[in-house]
């Protein structure tokens, strides 16, 4: 039961986590927050057509094909996350535009963690002996990975839209430098990006399969011992949306002074 | 611009080559055990691992420790790079069989060649 509890919590812990500061900030910007609904069922959708067909997808390029998919998915849903922090300094102008990126990326989230779920679901009718397990299992972990993303998103909505903007903008910015690093090691692995050993090592402080490697997994994509791309991708993009975040904060705050 | 195609080419056909020099390894997921369990494989060079799922539900290759994560579905293979490794031992397990499927790879700076 356990293993269910991890692997349902690890996947619905990401797209929880996303969807659960997308909601704060749109529900701050008085935008209509339907696009969850849309999204939703998009990803439901994705996530039944990509595990249904996991097998040939997987295949594709050589066995490469998870790992482009996995890669696209990763790279839109940054450029998307990206947007949405460059974006919002003038919101009422790119509404329609933060919904179709707010849509796009919790869609794209859950069809890639929704597959793999399906994918581990699908052994129960060859060993129908772990059903209940699995089922118990599941909804413990999916039900813990709620109960997250409500609390960050009551924690962010105490906050004021200013403070709100920033702290989300931060929060969008260091998950969108882990999903990159995530697109470089979908690279790496698939054997397109040729590396050298890894700079570091720091699982003897922080383990990933500990508790806090896997929460910091979850929201920073944390790597105990990345690869010299890795950790420049990951650099780069922190840098670049974490200054127009700042920028933006500046900006809104001249804005109301004047 | 000659100098720029001529880059260009090199660039593009440098992977192809590293290619055909990796040694390929090989393991197999059977009764949700990897067989072997503990493989030798080079420090300091690129290789494939080649996972051959001979069970007929999916497994999750997952490795911490060499930072790769893969779905192989029933009856089917999958190949992931690794490396340049440090020499060390880097754990792996299946995902969906955590409790049976473990194993570990034994990077040696000797040669070991491809099996």
């Amino acid at each position: 039961m356990l293993t269910s509890v991890i692997i349902i919590l690890r996947e619905a812990l990401e797209a929880a986590l996303l969807i659960s500061i997308m909601l704060a900030l749109h529900q701050n910007l008085h935008f209509y927050r339907r696009w969850l609904v849309s999204a939703l069922c998009l990803g439901s959708i994705g996530a039944f057509f990509y595990a249904s067909h996991f097998g040939q997808i997987s295949e594709w390029a050589d066995g490469r094909g998870q790992e482009i998919v996995n890669g696209i998915s990763l790279f839109i849903i940054s450029l998307c996350l990206a947007g949405q922090i460059i974006g919002v300094t003038d919101h009422d102008g790119h509404s329609h535009l933060l919904t179709l990126g707010a849509t796009t990326i919790i869609t794209l989230s859950l069809v890639r963690e929704g597959a793999e779920i399906i994918v581990y679901y699908s052994t129960i009718g060859i060993h129908p002996e772990k059903m209940s397990s699995m089922i118990i299992g599941g909804i413990v972990g999916f039900g813990l990975g709620i109960c997250i993303g409500i609390l960050v998103f009551v924690l962010l909505s105490r906050i004021t839209r200013q403070n709100l903007v920033i702290t989300t903008s931060i929060f969008l910015a260091l998950i969108t430098a882990g999903l990159m690093t995530e697109v470089m090691q979908s690279a790496i692995q698939s054997g397109f990006v040729i590396t050298d050993e890894p700079l570091w090592d720091t699982s003897a402080f922080i383990p990933e399969a500990s508790v806090a490697g896997q929460l910091l997994y979850a929201v920073f994509s944390y790597e105990s011992s990345p690869t010299a791309e890795e950790a420049i991708i990951w650099a780069i993009t922190n840098l670049v949306l974490l200054s127009v975040a700042i920028w933006n904060h500046r900006h809104s705050i001249n804005v109301k002074a004047s | 611009m000659r100098l720029f195609s001529g880059v260009l080419c090199m660039m593009l056909l440098a992977p192809l080559a590293v290619y055909a020099e990796e040694p390929v390894f090989h393991i197999a997921i059977s009764n949700h055990l990897f067989v072997p369990d503990n493989l030798a494989v080079p420090a300091g060079i690129r290789f494939k691992l080649v996972i051959e799922n001979k069970d007929a539900t999916p497994e999750e290759f997952e490795s911490f420790e060499l930072n790769r994560e893969k779905v192989v579905m029933g009856n089917a293979t999958a190949t992931v790079y690794i490396g340049p490794l440090k020499p060390g031992t880097y754990p792996f397990f299946g995902e969906f069989n955590p409790e049976t499927a473990q194993g570990q790879l034994i990077a040696t700076p000797a040669h070991n060649g491809a099996q």
